[in-house]
This record gives C-alpha cells, sequence and structure tokens, in this order.
C-alpha cells in the first residue's frame, strides 16, 4: 500500500515537472523550421525506399537475375577471339609420316618402273 | 493514407518533445537537431515498413541510441582533449554552452517578474533532469515527459520494466531532493 502510493506522487511529481519541460521547451520559430526541414529530408527517403521495394519485388528480381546472366555470357561470346581447335599431335605426326611413305614408296617404284623400261638409263648415266 | 503522410504526421507529433529531449541532455542545440534528424532518418531507413503503431517506441529507442553515442564520443573527446590541453583552460567551451532554457523564446529583461521565476524554475527543472545519470534521465523524461508506460518505456530503453522503475524512481527522488520544495 506505501509503496502504491509513493508510486503514485512520484507519477503526480513527476509529471508536475514534465509539465514545465514542457512549457520550458516551445521551440523558437527557427528551430521548428530546422526540425521542418530534417523531417523533409527524412521523408525524401520514402520515396526512395518505395523505389527500391518495388525493385525488390520477388518476381522482378529473378528476371533481372537472368537477364543479366544471358547478357553477359553473350557479351563473353561476342568477344572472345575465334579458337581453332588444334589436332591431337600424335594424330597429326602420325599421318605425316604414313604419306611421307606411301610417297616414297611411290617414287621408288616410278624409279624402277623407269629403269626396267630403259635399262640402258642408268649403263649411260652411271 | 500513405505511408509518407503517417510519417510525417508521426515525425510532427514527436520531434520538438524529441528536440527537448536531446537538447536537455546533450546541451547543445545543433547536436540536438543532429540528433534528431539522424533518429528520423534511421526510422525511415530501417523501420518504416513496420506498423505505425511500433514507431513510437522505435523512435525513442534510437534517439535514447544516439543520445548514449554523443554522451560516450563526447567523453572520449574530452578524455583525448583534456589530456592534449595540459590544463589549459576551458573557458571557450563554457562560452559555448548554450542552456536549454536559453533558447526558448521572448527576453528575461521584458518578462514580469512572476515570469521570470517561473523561467527560473524551468532553468532548474532542465538542469536537473539534465545532470541525473543518464539511464535516471532517459526513464525519467520518457515515463514522465513522453507519457510512456512502463512496458513501452522499457521498450524503448531495451531494457526490463524493473529496471524502468528502479531508474524512474531514483530518477524522481534525486529530483525531489534538488526541487523538490520549488514545486
Amino acid at each position: 500500500m506505501t509503496v502504491e502510493r509513493n508510486e503514485h506522487l512520484d507519477e503526480q511529481f513527476a509529471h508536475r515537472l514534465a509539465k514545465q519541460l514542457d512549457e520550458a521547451h516551445d521551440v523558437p520559430d527557427e528551430v521548428a523550421e530546422r526540425l521542418f526541414s530534417a523531417r523533409q529530408q527524412a521523408l525524401a527517403q520514402v520515396t526512395k525506399n518505395e523505389t527500391g521495394r518495388f525493385g525488390s519485388n520477388r518476381v522482378l528480381w529473378p528476371g533481372l537475375g537472368v537477364g543479366a546472366t544471358a547478357a553477359a555470357a553473350l557479351v563473353v561470346v561476342l568477344t572472345m577471339p575465334p579458337q581453332i581447335e588444334p589436332l591431337p599431335l600424335g594424330t597429326d605426326v602420325e599421318l605425316a609420316v604414313s604419306q611421307d611413305l606411301e610417297l616414297l614408296e611411290e617414287l621408288e617404284f616410278v624409279a624402277w618402273m623407269v629403269a626396267m623400261e630403259d635399262p640402258g638409263a642408268t649403263d649411260h648415266s652411271g | 493514407m500513405s505511408q509518407r503522410s503517417e510519417l510525417n504526421q508521426f515525425f510532427a507529433e514527436v520531434e520538438k518533445r524529441a528536440y527537448g529531449m536531446a537538447l536537455v541532455s546533450v546541451k547543445n542545440p545543433d547536436d540536438a537537431l543532429d540528433i534528431v534528424q539522424d533518429v528520423m532518418m534511421t526510422l525511415v531507413r530501417k523501420y518504416a515498413h513496420k506498423p505505425s503503431s511500433e514507431w513510437r517506441p522505435l523512435f525513442y529507442r534510437i534517439l535514447k541510441n544516439r543520445i548514449t553515442d554523443w554522451h560516450r564520443s563526447n567523453q572520449s573527446r574530452n578524455k583525448v582533449f583534456g589530456w592534449l590541453s595540459f590544463g589549459f583552460s576551458d573557458k571557450e567551451d563554457k562560452n559555448d554552452y548554450v542552456d536549454p532554457i536559453e533558447m526558448t523564446p521572448g527576453s528575461r529583461q521584458e518578462e514580469p517578474d512572476h515570469q521570470r521565476n517561473s523561467s527560473e524554475l524551468r532553468e532548474k527543472i532542465s538542469g536537473a533532469v539534465g545532470r541525473l545519470p543518464l539511464r535516471q534521465q532517459q526513464a525519467f523524461m520518457l515515463r514522465a515527459w513522453e507519457g510512456m508506460d512502463v512496458k513501452e518505456t522499457a521498450r524503448a530503453m531495451g531494457c526490463s520494466s524493473g529496471s524502468v522503475k528502479t531508474h524512474f524512481s531514483r530518477a524522481v527522488h534525486a529530483l525531489r531532493a534538488e526541487l523538490g520544495d520549488q514545486l
């Protein structure tokens, strides 16, 4: 009971003080103008936030993400120099060697044919 | 009503008292204005999407945090400059001090005696509240000045209802001890 009464007295005393403080802090016009300006600056953010929230739409964001990725991929593809795929080294050598052998064999064959047709040719030359 | 209009109305309701609270605590009009503006910006940026019924405790919580931050940084600055000044007088700082009551409209010389007396009383009250420990100051201002109940004050101060009661009670006793017979 005493505690409650004390609390009640505290409240009354505090409210008398608060009333005085309220009267003391009736702000001058200059401060009121600056507070108004501060409020307007803060409220200007609401518009920005609303725009931001539209931008953060659950449907819009994934769409933008996919679009950006596709655009980036396209740019990479278009700007990349054309690449000629090199043939495997082993195959190339083997092909060259086999072609050379065939040519040699052909040359030997042609030389043999000539020698057979004109047996004296080798004698004259030799 | 659009969110912007709701926020405008809310700020219009609380800004002057918030400024008064900041001014009592930091005792510098420019800093008090900066604090209130920062609180508004933060509320819009972080909590505008919350239901408007939650704005008030959030607003005062941010205000409490900003005032606490101001005191912390001011203490650090004073420590640093206290060391650097090597005993030079802080007379200049004292001259910069602006008493909150001096900011109220009306010239003291033009006031009749009874007005001057009440003006002096307000000055004493404002000074006494400003000298309270920060937590007591906040509990007193939110409970008595802003008219919040214990639960709302606890939410704004980020502490338990029991703590609010303790801080508030200590604040009132300290103020009564200093000003009691004048009210």
